[in-house]
């Protein structure tokens, strides 16, 4: 049984169909891709399984429980974090208080672990001992990108949903919250990684799938999902920055 | 049966002027984003200046009519738009509330200032005669109400479906985002829908003086029920708000006819309904997950400050004001006392609507809850126990209130607590069980804490600075602690909060309860100080000026609440002694808080931090260097950036 599994989820917002029958998988420490153009219903996917929305139709599956009827701030409990794709830092605070908040909160239900310990392992583990005293407000894009991270790998999840946290980095700060990832599934942490920059996905995840207009166009490992005739179209008919 | 038909007579055209009054509202939020607390204000000051031409400069009615209905109202509008709204739409959802409470108060102390507050009525548009069809009496005005409000509904519907603006105007209310798909200009449609939305309020006001003579609170107040009525419609549907302020006006009037007189509870349902069903409607209403992301406020907040500024802060005003009651004459001393109190109240209110981002127009009837059932209760126990009790109490009736925050979004919350202040207002300090019969005010006993009792003035000037310190200080630790990062990290983003982890029902019922009981331990304060209580302490108006205060101040910070005590005492206190004019005073007041409001609203901080950054400024010069921004550590180093721009 795979770590997540999401179940053909459909939803609609008003009239118009934001997913429909979405199905994907993400196996215990793997990182897995869920890339697509604008609007494809990525962060609506991530939404969902996070809890934040409702589907209309579907189920979601983690760690062998039926997420349905299980508010946010369980499936934290259960193992289950995400980053914003806008983001959502908790301004007010320093850095190293969003970090360490966030395990507090996971630790207020899990007694297996240190909130302090873990927030210092994130800071170091995304490299931001340099600036744990400053406010959030005032850090620059990519690095508040890194510190949505670093929150979420506090509370010590077994899942992490990553609404495109490359967002604003440059390629040479991509390639290294890349491989900064890549070292956190080697200790067994998996990944959704939902991105707009591709490279990223087919470098370094073992399983990828295609989101466009709320269905599932394509599946598989990054170089079956890269020769795929309907990703091309997709990427092709009308997005661009992005070559496949 | 015909006294039935009679009173659902009088239901359907009072509930049909709550429909058009609805309406504006509904138009205006659903444009603009704005839910104008200050409507019911908009339509009183038309009320006034219809009232001007009519009986002042006496024009006839159908010259008068037109020219506030079709004119000055949308004028009002358009101005409003202009001036106010429209920088209003783009803040955070608590400034948006407090912007239009502004309005509501500045308008209010307008019309005193212009029209005093003398008796003054119109009359009907028709006639009070009546016609008759099969034995039931109507009057010529009720069937004029009824027959305007269908026009009005039927010229909406024209107008929304058949014009460009109309059309614009449906999409943005089916979808914000598509507003700008359809090429109209936004400001033109924000314009025309603060005007429609004016000139309905004027004309609702003008339909329903007659019944209720120009009284510039109940005219003002009206729109509570319009509030209910847009609530039943969603805050978007508007022939639901339609339906909903005709089963408004129904169900009052025969509540009305059905009741019984004699029994004061219920005599004060009929009136309190309208605020019963917004409370309920809140509770049972139904909520998208995903409006958890709305940040309730993102106002720039005061840093924590350090355990050794807290307990010298604290210290100094104890100190201080412990040096100079004993000096204090009987006035100062209540001057320094009302304010003290008002200070604990205000901070009590910072960690509910600054700290905690959930708005609370109600803050009064905590006061008022605490210091009744202190009252009550020490008949029965010891004065520290009947305080304590009453404080828990209070605490309780915060946690219920803060019900309907659990599903749904700050406008709601900061609506719900409006409501609960006004249903307070008529059934708990207007109970003649409760309070003294006739209204008059009840004895209150002085401290009394194992055989130690406060009983001068001036000693409650010191025990008020002590209670102001204790509060303002336990505010400040517990922002240092878990606690306090608990509630910035619910405050700053709700979603995120949620998705790390966060129990977001618990923690607000939690803050909810923590402010109301201290709310209401205040209030047992202030009615030992006092040496009784009376219903109008606790009148929700006091709730609304608390609110403005500590926006002037900064909802953040807990300095700014303890100096909001003495903004109130300058205004309240001291005004009536420089000027004697009461009717002035009376004007001033609410004009000058208004006032002040949109002087800072341009710094949503407030005044305190900014002056106090100032301040810092000056006696620090430039001894410590302006902190150095953080270095890019998502960069890794200057020579790999160069080497990436290479490739």
């Amino acid at each position: 049984m795979a770590l997540l599994e999401v179940d053909s989820i459909s939803v609609s917002f008003g009239g118009i169909k934001a997913l429909t029958e979405v199905s994907l998988k993400v196996e215990e420490g793997q990182m897995v891709g869920l890339i697509g153009p604008n609007g494809a219903g990525k962060s609506t996917t991530i939404s969902v399984i996070s809890g934040l929305r409702n589907p209309n139709a579907g189920k979601v599956v983690f760690d062998n429980r039926n997420m349905l009827k299980a508010g946010v701030h369980r499936r934290v409990e259960y193992g289950m974090t995400r980053t914003f794709q806008r983001l959502e830092l908790w301004d007010s605070m320093s850095v190293y208080d969003n970090v360490r908040t966030a395990a507090e909160f996971a630790a207020r239900s899990r007694t297996d672990f240190d909130p302090k310990q873990a927030a210092e392992e994130a800071i170091s583990e995304l490299g931001l001992g340099d600036v744990v005293e400053y406010s959030t407000s005032q850090l620059p894009t990519g690095t508040a990108r890194l510190v949505e991270v670093a929150r979420a790998l506090a509370s010590r999840p077994k899942l992490m949903l990553l609404d495109e946290p490359s967002a604003g980095l440059d390629s040479t700060e991509s390639e290294r919250l890349g491989h900064v990832l890549a070292a956190v599934v080697r200790r067994g942490v998996s990944i959704l990684l939902v991105e707009h920059h591709i490279d990223m996905v087919f470098q370094h995840c073992q399983q990828v799938f295609v989101l466009d207009f709320g269905r599932l166009i394509a599946d598989g490992d990054p170089q079956a999902v890269q020769n795929d005739e309907n990703v091309r179209a997709a990427y092709l008919g009308g997005h661009h920055g992005a070559t496949v | 049966m015909l006294d039935f038909i009679t009173f659902v007579i009088i239901g359907i055209t009072t509930g049909a002027i709550y429909s058009i009054a609805a309406t504006g509202l509904v138009l205006t939020y659903t444009t603009s984003r704005i839910f104008n607390l200050a409507h019911g204000a908009i339509g009183m000051i038309q009320v006034f200046i219809y009232w001007q031409l009519l009986e002042g400069w006496g024009l006839p009615e159908w010259v008068a009519l037109p020219l506030v209905v079709l004119v000055i109202g949308p004028a009002i509008g358009v101005l409003l738009n202009v001036t106010v709204m429209q920088k209003l739409a783009r803040t955070p959802i608590a400034l948006r509330l407090t912007g239009t409470l502004a309005i509501f108060v500045l308008l209010e102390g307008l019309a005193v200032l212009i029209w005093k507050s003398d008796l003054r009525t119109i009359p009907g548009l028709i006639s009070d005669d009546t016609f008759q069809i099969a034995s039931v009496r109507i009057t010529w005005n009720q069937l004029t109400t009824v027959i305007i409000a269908l026009a009005v509904a039927i010229a909406l519907r024209l107008f929304m479906h058949g014009t460009r603006i109309g059309v614009a105007m449906r999409a943005i209310v089916d979808d914000p985002a598509l507003a700008e798909l359809t090429a109209v200009n936004p400001t033109r449609i924000t314009n025309v829908s603060w005007a429609i939305g004016s000139s309905l309020a004027g004309l609702a006001s003008i339909l329903i003086a007659p019944a209720l003579s120009l009284d510039i609170s109940s005219l003002s107040l009206m729109i509570v029920s319009a509030f209910a009525a847009a609530i039943i419609g969603g805050l978007a549907s508007i022939p639901w708000t339609y339906v909903g302020g005709l089963a408004l006006g129904i169900a009052g009037s025969l509540m009305t006819l059905y009741l019984p007189v004699n029994n004061e509870f219920l005599q004060g349902l009929a009136p309190s309904l309208p605020f019963i069903i917004l409370f309920g409607a809140l509770i049972v209403m139904r909520q998208e997950r995903q409006t958890l992301t709305a940040k309730l406020s993102n106002v720039a907040v005061e840093a924590v400050p350090k355990v050794k500024t807290i307990l010298t802060w604290s210290a100094i005003l104890i100190l201080v004001v412990g040096l100079f009651a004993p000096h204090m004459s009987t006035f100062v001393s209540a001057v320094f006392g009302t304010g003290l109190v008002f200070s604990a109240i205000l901070v009590s209110l910072t960690l509910l609507t600054g700290l905690g981002g959930q708005v609370s127009l109600c803050q009064f009837a905590f006061v008022g809850i605490g210091a009744i059932s202190l009252v009550h209760f020490q008949h029965h126990m010891p004065y520290l126990l009947a305080a304590l009790l009453a404080t828990l109490l209070t605490a309780a009736v915060g946690a219920v209130i803060a019900l309907p925050a659990i599903r749904l979004r700050g406008l709601y919350v900061a609506l719900a607590t409006f409501a609960f202040a006004i249903m307070c207002d008529k059934l708990v300090f207007a109970s003649t069980h409760l309070m003294g019969a006739a209204g008059e005010a009840i004895t209150a006993p002085d401290i009394d804490i194992f055989g130690f009792k406060i009983t001068t003035s001036r000693a409650y000037v010191f025990a008020g600075a002590v209670l102001v310190a204790l509060f303002a200080a336990g505010v400040q630790f517990a922002r240092r602690g878990r606690f306090g990062r608990t509630l910035a990290a619910m405050r700053d983003s709700p979603a995120a909060a949620a998705a790390l982890g966060l129990r977001l029902t618990r923690t607000k019922v939690l803050v909810f309860a923590l402010s109301a009981g201290m709310a209401g331990l205040a209030g047992c304060f202030f009615a030992s100080m006092q040496g009784q209580v009376g219903a109008s302490q606790f009148n929700f108006m006091w709730s609304l000026i608390a609110l403005l205060i500590l926006a002037v101040q900064g909802v953040t910070s807990v300095p700014g609440a303890v100096i909001g005590g003495a903004m109130y005492a300058i205004i309240y206190m001291m005004l009536p002694q420089w000027i004697t004019n009461a009717h002035i005073v009376s004007a001033l007041q609410p004009m000058l808080i208004g006032m002040a409001v949109f002087s800072v609203l341009r710094n949503p901080e407030g005044a305190w931090p900014v002056q106090m950054r100032g301040f810092m400024k000056l006696i620090q010069g430039r001894r410590k260097p302006p902190s150095a921004p953080p270095p890019d550590v998502s960069e890794p180093a200057v020579k790999d950036v160069a080497m990436a721009g290479g490739h």
